[in-house]
């Protein structure tokens, strides 16, 4: 059996030149938390949509769990819970009657009540129609009716859109909560700091072009990192030419200084003992800093 | 039944009795002012140009049954009834375009079923607007003074019926291609407008009478059944169309890239 949730090949569909998604090699692991990033427009929805059977794919192939999406969605829509970006539900619904349609609609009483919890849980009134519900009420609405049917994949596009902090964590936490169950989540979003807390692996998508996909603790690895050094006598840049991966170094007024360096450490310390150094400081990893050279395009 | 037909029904109620309110009261209220100028209308009728009478069904409007047929089939009916069943097919354009069809798509129904279901949507909402013909008639029939039988007014709504059904699948085949609404009724409304041309005008000019043959318009037979014969091969031309229209609706939603 296959250990990735979802395996794509070549996999494409291009709208123009460099917009849609072209030939993505994703690799989401079973039981992954995936992150899914990229600026807006970089073809992550484009590359949902190939995955959930909404767009043909022009070339290459996609499996998700096991099951290829355009020739059999009906097998693989049982399985997988979708919340497509900005997606309202039908207006003339509650969400008490949508959730009864969706029932009937996969021939499977639990979806209501399990709706409901999910539902309590996001502090969502499911009284209310869709057409008089805020963005973010809709929202919740559209991730009850993804996971009411506990999917073993689930597929979302944007879903903090329009939430309060507070509902962000709650998602994030249910999310987790969904991992540790062994299902697998595909988690889009143009920012960071959604999937930083709950992902286990990302991929980078940039001009339609998937250019990174890694486990996050491998990106923390090549992030970026800083320290701070004390040193008994006054040292300067020239110091640290002979440590390989730092990036940039600045010195105080007050002689402290700042290295910024990428990789293991070990060289740093050495060098900085070296050195005579009386202090040290490390800040945590620039994750952020990392992401944006990806969205800048910035590869070194 | 499908549920999202069932869904479809459920909330598209409110159109469905303004319809059904409006073809019931218009046939009754119509044919119950026959006797108060049924002598004007016989010495209007042999004063007609030929063009208006071609307009409204080349019928004889001095005799109740024609009256009937003039004022209930030629016009009223098929044109509410196809009303509703555009703005039915043109929904699952629309659906798609606020992108509220996005949540049954992702569910294990297959997109040939999602499309199924709005075609037996169209024929219900087809079926019905006949049947307030069908009722209105028998109700406002007698009162006009007319002769007619259960069965004749039933054989004279069944094309109408289909003749909906058929202006409801062209435009759910076009939802179902282009996926947008305006393009879906626009393609509704100019197919009623086309078909009605080719039947009621075509056969006034010279060499374009073929046009109405091939005019659903001319197929449906604005209720002969009333004054004449059934028009079986009209019926059976209605159902092949409709069928082939709501196939291809059937296949083409299966196979084109939804914009959700």
């Amino acid at each position: 059996m296959d250990d990735a949730a979802i395996r794509t090949k070549d996999l494409t569909y291009e709208y123009a030149p460099g917009v849609g998604a072209v030939g993505l090699d994703l690799v989401v692991p079973v039981g992954a938390v995936y992150g899914f990033l990229g600026p807006n427009g970089a073809g992550k929805s484009t590359a949902i949509r190939m995955l959930t059977s909404l767009v043909r794919p022009q070339r290459g192939s996609a499996s998700v769990l096991g099951v290829d999406p355009w020739q059999d969605a009906p097998a693989l829509h049982e399985r997988i819970g979708v919340l497509a970006a900005d997606q309202p539900a039908p207006r003339h619904h509650t969400g008490h009657s949508l959730l009864a349609l969706l029932a009937r609609m996969r021939r499977r009483d639990d979806v209501v009540e399990r709706g409901r919890g999910f539902a309590e849980r996001l502090q969502l009134d499911l009284s209310k129609r869709a057409h008089e519900l805020s963005l973010g009420n809709r929202q919740k609405l559209g991730l009850v009716a993804a996971l009411s049917h506990r999917p073993e994949l689930v597929i979302l596009d944007e879903p903090t859109n329009g939430l309060d902090p507070l509902l962000q964590r709650e998602i994030g936490t249910l999310l987790r909560e969904l991992a540790a169950e062994g299902r697998t989540v595909l988690l889009s979003s143009h920012s960071l700091h959604d999937v930083e807390a709950v992902a286990d692996h990302i991929g980078f998508i940039r001009n339609a072009v998937l250019v990174e996909q890694l486990p996050l603790a491998s990106l923390a690895q090549r992030a970026v990192r800083r320290v701070r050094f004390r040193f008994a006598t006054e040292v300067g840049a020239g110091d640290f030419a002979i440590v390989d991966n730092v990036e940039s170094i600045s010195i105080a007024d007050d002689g402290e200084v700042s290295v910024r360096y990428r990789g293991a450490v070990a060289d740093l310390l050495r060098r900085a003992g070296e050195l005579d150094a009386q202090t040290i400081e490390a800040h945590p990893v620039e994750l952020e800093e990392t992401f944006l050279a990806l969205y800048r395009g910035d590869d070194s | 039944m499908f549920p999202l037909t069932l869904d479809l029904l459920r909330s598209r109620r409110a159109m469905l009795l303004g319809i059904c309110a409006a073809l019931l009261l218009t046939s009754i209220g119509y044919l119950a002012l026959y006797p108060s100028f049924d002598e004007q209308l016989q010495g209007l009728a042999e004063d007609l140009p030929d063009a208006y009478k071609a307009f409204i069904g080349d019928v004889d409007i001095a005799t109740p049954e024609g009256y009937i047929r003039s004022q209930v089939y030629s016009l009223l009916a098929p044109l509410l009834i196809a009303g509703a069943t555009i703005a039915a097919g043109s929904g699952l354009a629309r659906a798609e375009r606020d992108k509220s069809l996005a949540v049954l798509t992702m569910t294990p129904v297959s997109r040939s079923k999602i499309a199924a279901s709005w075609l037996l949507f169209i024929v219900i909402v087809a079926g019905v607007g006949g049947l307030m013909a069908f009722i209105g008639v028998l109700i406002g029939g007698p009162i006009a003074g007319a002769e007619v039988g259960v069965a004749r007014v039933l054989l004279a709504t069944a094309p109408l019926i289909v003749f909906g059904a058929l202006i409801g699948s062209a435009t759910l085949l076009t939802s179902a291609l282009s996926g947008a609404p305006s393009m879906a009724t626009g393609v509704g409304w100019m197919t009623i407008l086309l078909s009605f041309l080719a039947n009621s005008l075509a056969n006034l000019i010279d060499n374009l009478g073929w046009l109405s043959n091939i005019s659903p318009w001319s197929w449906h037979g604005a209720g002969e059944a009333i004054t004449t014969d059934f028009g079986l091969t009209g019926f059976l031309l209605l159902i092949i169309a409709t069928a082939g229209a709501g196939v291809g609706a059937v296949i083409a939603f299966s196979r084109r890239n939804l914009h959700l």
